[in-house]
């Protein structure tokens, strides 16, 4: 289960208003390499993984990703926070505030809603793992983009944050891929007895 | 880390593993509701020092699941989670309860206090 703490993992301090940038950094939200994903991927992934180290390393990363989901909410409400129709017109987003106001919507910086397509769950360790490797480097690849698009201090320094913790992560699937690896000569070979049982 | 206990936290974010081993002189019990006498900790230092502690936790939490032999690790978990504690229960003695857990402890309905996304 999971229990709400009413914080941010880190201050979240925006000065300026700005709904352009609002929309880019939404992509983080419900765009297809953003916390959205990343959180769902993993906590769906682990309801199959084999063993209790894996169960647990997917749980504590995935709820980490909600988290930082939250946070990418608060960089966003905090930047359209107050702005009304007008403005986010003037900022090229009148399209996204016909549909959705100033709420904070799950849809990527195109606008296209979220899709349980940008995920993956396969039910096979080494396939997922490997595949959240790649997540992690899509989401920090991400957060590099925003840094290049962002000119704006309190953003960045959020932002920054975020990305290292996907290159954290990414390190933490690794070790957890070269462990299983390294078993998979041995007779208790589990990733792979847990799948010919399923077969 | 015990000789450090009695200083209060800086607050400065970007300094954790500085700040880590310091925290504010009150305890859940310590009768402080905000009128001060030796803490004077702010609201905000407060809650860096909370987020310093338990993001310290966070990621030994993370390093340990990947390495769950480090026992200086294990020690350095419990230390930070003790610290996170010990900042939150200060925290909701002076201002208002992070969690749902703390809330209603002077009978009335208070866990609607405070900060909420966006601004937290």
């Amino acid at each position: 289960m999971f229990i709400f703490e009413k914080r941010t993992q880190i201050p979240v301090c925006i000065k300026n208003r700005n709904p352009h940038l609002a929309s880019i950094i939404l992509s983080q939200y419900g765009g297809p390499n953003g916390e959205l994903s990343a959180s769902l991927q993993y906590l769906s992934q682990r309801f199959t993984m084999p063993d209790n180290k894996g169960k647990a390393l997917l749980t504590d990363i995935g709820t980490e990703e909600l988290a930082h989901l939250e946070i990418i909410g608060s960089i966003v409400g905090q930047l359209t926070d107050g702005e009304g129709a007008r403005s986010f017109d003037k900022y090229g987003n009148g399209s996204y505030y016909v549909d959705h106001g100033s709420a904070v919507f799950p849809v990527n910086a195109a606008g296209q809603t979220w899709n349980a397509a940008y995920i993956q769950a396969m039910g096979d360790p080494i396939a997922d793992l490997v595949n959240n490797m790649a997540a992690e480097q899509k989401a920090r690849a991400t957060y590099d983009n925003i840094l290049r698009l962002s000119d704006d201090p309190d953003v960045n320094e959020v932002i920054k944050f975020l990305r290292e913790r996907e290159v954290v992560h990414f390190q933490r699937f690794g070790d957890t891929i070269l462990t299983k690896l390294s078993r998979l000569n041995a007779k208790n070979a589990h990733v792979f007895q847990k799948q010919a049982r399923i077969l | 880390m015990a000789n450090n206990m009695n200083r209060r936290p800086s607050g400065n974010f970007g300094n954790m593993h500085n700040n880590m081993h310091t925290m504010p002189n009150t305890t859940r019990n310590s009768n402080n509701n905000g009128s001060n006498g030796n803490n004077d900790a702010s609201c905000e230092e407060l809650l860096h020092a909370i987020m310093e502690a338990d993001f310290f936790a966070q990621d030994l939490k993370l390093y340990l699941d990947t390495h769950p032999d480090d026992t200086r690790a294990v020690e350095m978990f419990r230390e930070a989670v003790k610290q996170t504690a010990a900042c939150r229960a200060a925290f909701e003695d002076s201002f208002y309860p992070l969690t749902a857990a703390s809330a209603g402890m002077n009978g009335t309905w208070d866990w609607p206090e405070g900060v909420w996304p966006p601004f937290n």
